[in-house]
């Protein structure tokens, strides 16, 4: 199934016909996204697309005083007929036997191997979103080592960084520095970074993540294309081309993406990170 | 109970002090399953050793293992946890929960790292209902946060010194991204501190005389220890796994001055400006409150080009002293000279103050100044001094 994380309204009605379901960013309580619905919008979009898996993110570190907030939300989405609710903070899950939709664990970089999949799986979370930071043998050796479904990027820039500083913002201010935007560009050695200072600060990888060579080999229950940034007109192409896939012409329709930018790579999926430095 | 003072080491000889100095309990990490890779680490017969030192202190140690595992780590978890229970190490300060039914089996007491950003009291209850023990708070708790969650009942640990991450613990692989090093499995790279152009959205640049940075100052809580003690929170915590003897020591002795005289009720004298003073140029760093006080604005940040001088107040080691000749071999770490007004430090005795008056070199000539790192000389000193004692430039 294919996933899109909407960057506009526009890219959730133009490709209706070319994704299975919708991740929903929420006003206040999302993090790594630039565009986030009210809660009667994401009621809106239920409504509207009531043939799509809905999923609702909430995946902000959340802190005491939002407790409430985000109790009456969750049960809120109860009326949505969502399928699920990304969480990152803990406290999310001591809801779960409140909640009628399932509760998908996304804490973005954490999600590394199974045996923690398989301990959230045992308080009712049956969906995992697979950290970026993994090798394609490490999600494979994942997905063989657990019954929980999982989420896994196939397209768009990845998060880095997130701070409740106002890192950007902080900056503006001691600068003096009029500039009311959200969207700024880190640049260091030619290669730019995406970030974002909108409640909290986010920032991106500077290469957009092309997964789409081990469609087949990895084939989790859910692929994530996120449309953070990207042109609508060739999210819509890309998303077609994904439609359009099968195992004869999967690096065809690689090259042909990775054609249509400067900034893409394979992010992790073959390179394992150092954990120990050598001296 | 007694708040617990708990300072970190990277290697056996850097346990010790923190121990001499007056620390409860130290963290060290466990070769692979710790998120410094970068410190040195300990072995299994160190950590042994470890145990035995602190043990017959009466203090305690706490091994780290608070990697983000990946698959091949998790072969190593259940051996490596059953050794660390067999020698008494005291707890485990754990992030991910796959490890908690290790820790149980061998009924080792959890301690759920800062990598877990523990924000909130519902997070803490949930994990309090695991078996967790005490939870180390996410740096980013104001102290309303701090409050609420130590009424779950749950032991509460927090920061008190040292550097601090820019971004939320666990949600930054920066250091992945650009240097390939796995920040969450202990290779981080520090990318915060480094500068950047700042970009509007139409790619203009609108970088100023600094450059931008992430850089977040160092935190401080020395003001606030009474403050914090009132709380109930049961540890204090210096960051800082991979910092010299000498930083320890000065930071261990300073905030056990402190907790001390808040204990007696001496709270009005529990620190000097000259504490204070100590504190800040032994990482030669600004340091505030951070999120303690709610506040989080650009004073909190760090827009110096990155410019960090090496401390210079430390200015060297005692290696032995000869009571016949009342001399002190001292090897050097800073540039000194006849005449510097200096102070030497110890586990052992009260701070001596003393103006250098004849310095020999290691053939018995007099000189006036020490400027070779590592320089091994003799300074005349006619108080008694202890080998490993610390000697530092005296601040007014």
């Amino acid at each position: 199934m294919i996933l899109i994380i909407p960057d506009n309204y526009n890219q959730i009605i133009e490709n209706v016909n070319m994704y299975d379901g919708l991740i929903l960013s929420i006003d206040k309580y999302s993090v790594n996204v630039r565009y986030q619905v009210s809660l009667d919008e994401i009621k809106q979009i239920c409504k509207e697309f009531n043939n799509k898996e809905i999923f609702v993110s909430i995946n902000k570190n959340i802190e005491n005083d939002e407790l409430s907030d985000i109790e009456n939300i969750l049960m809120e989405l109860n009326k949505c007929n969502i399928k699920g609710v990304l969480y990152s903070d803990v406290s999310i899950v001591t809801y779960k036997n409140k909640l009628n939709y399932d509760l998908v664990w996304a804490q973005e970089h954490l999600v590394t191997n199974y045996e923690t999949i398989n301990y959230w799986n045992q308080f009712g979370v049956n969906y995992a979103y697979i950290s970026q930071d993994i090798t394609k043998d490490e999600i494979i050796d994942i997905k063989k080592n657990t019954r929980v479904k999982l989420f896994c990027n196939l397209f768009g820039y990845t998060s880095m960084f997130v701070s409740k500083r106002h890192i950007v913002k902080n900056y503006l201010n001691k600068f003096s520095i009029d500039n009311k935007n959200d969207l700024f560009y880190l640049k260091k050695e030619g290669k730019i970074y995406p970030i974002i200072d909108k409640g909290y600060t986010s920032a991106f990888s500077n290469n957009i993540f092309n997964g789409i060579k081990e469609f087949y080999n990895i084939k989790p229950s859910y692929y994530v294309c996120n449309g953070f940034l990207i042109d609508n007109t060739k999210f819509s192409k890309i998303l077609s081309l994904i439609g359009n896939i099968n195992v004869n012409n999967v690096d065809k329709i690689y090259n042909d993406v990775n054609k249509m930018f400067d900034n893409i790579d394979t992010g992790f999926l073959y390179n394992e990170t150092i954990s120990k430095v050598k001296k | 109970m007694r708040v617990e003072l708990l300072a970190p080491a990277g290697d056996l000889e850097r346990l010790k002090v923190s121990i001499d100095y007056g620390a409860d309990a130290v963290y060290i990490g466990y070769q692979e399953l710790s998120l410094r890779a970068n410190a040195i680490n300990f072995t299994y017969d160190e950590i042994k050793e470890a145990v035995k030192y602190a043990h017959d202190r009466n203090r305690k140690i706490y091994v780290t293992v608070n990697i983000v595992l990946h698959h091949k780590e998790l072969s190593m978890i259940d051996d490596s946890i059953k050794k660390l229970s067999e020698i008494g190490v005291d707890a485990l300060i754990i992030s991910d929960p796959a490890i908690f039914k290790y820790a149980k089996k061998y009924n080792m007491e959890i301690h759920l790292s800062t990598q877990a950003s523990t924000m909130n009291y519902k997070a803490a209850e949930f994990f309090k209902n695991q078996g967790v023990k005490r939870v180390v708070l996410a740096r980013e708790c104001k102290k309303e946060d701090i409050k609420k969650i130590i009424s779950t009942g749950i032991d509460v640990e927090t920061f008190i010194h040292g550097a601090m991450c820019a971004g939320i613990s666990g949600r930054c692989v920066m250091s992945n991204v650009f240097t390939n090093r796995d920040a969450n499995r202990g290779g981080c790279s520090q990318i915060c501190r480094w500068d950047f152009d700042l970009l509007d959205k139409d790619g203009l640049n609108i970088t100023q005389d600094m450059p931008f940075t992430f850089c977040s100052k160092d935190l401080s809580m020395l003001e606030y220890i009474d403050d914090m003690i009132k709380l109930g929170i049961k540890s204090f915590k210096i960051e800082g796994r991979m910092r010299s003897s000498y930083y320890l020591a000065t930071i261990v002795s300073i905030y056990r001055k402190v907790i001390d005289n808040c204990l007696k009720h001496n709270k009005n004298k529990a620190y000097t400006i000259k504490d204070k003073q100590i504190l800040d140029n032994c990482s030669n760093r600004d340091s505030i409150a951070q999120f303690y006080n709610g506040v989080y604005d650009y004073t909190c940040s760090y827009y110096n080009g990155r410019v960090e001088v090496s401390n210079q107040d430390f200015l060297g080691i005692v290696l032995e002293y000869d009571s016949k000749n009342k001399l002190a071999t001292i090897e050097q770490r800073n540039y000194f000279k006849k005449g510097d007004i200096v102070e030497i430090f110890s586990s052992n005795h009260d701070t001596l103050e003393f103006k250098i008056d004849k310095i020999y070199d290691e053939d018995n000539n007099i000189i006036e100044v020490v400027r070779h790192p590592k320089q091994v000389v003799k300074v005349y000193l006619d108080k008694t001094v202890s080998k490993g004692d610390f000697m530092r430039i005296k601040r007014n």
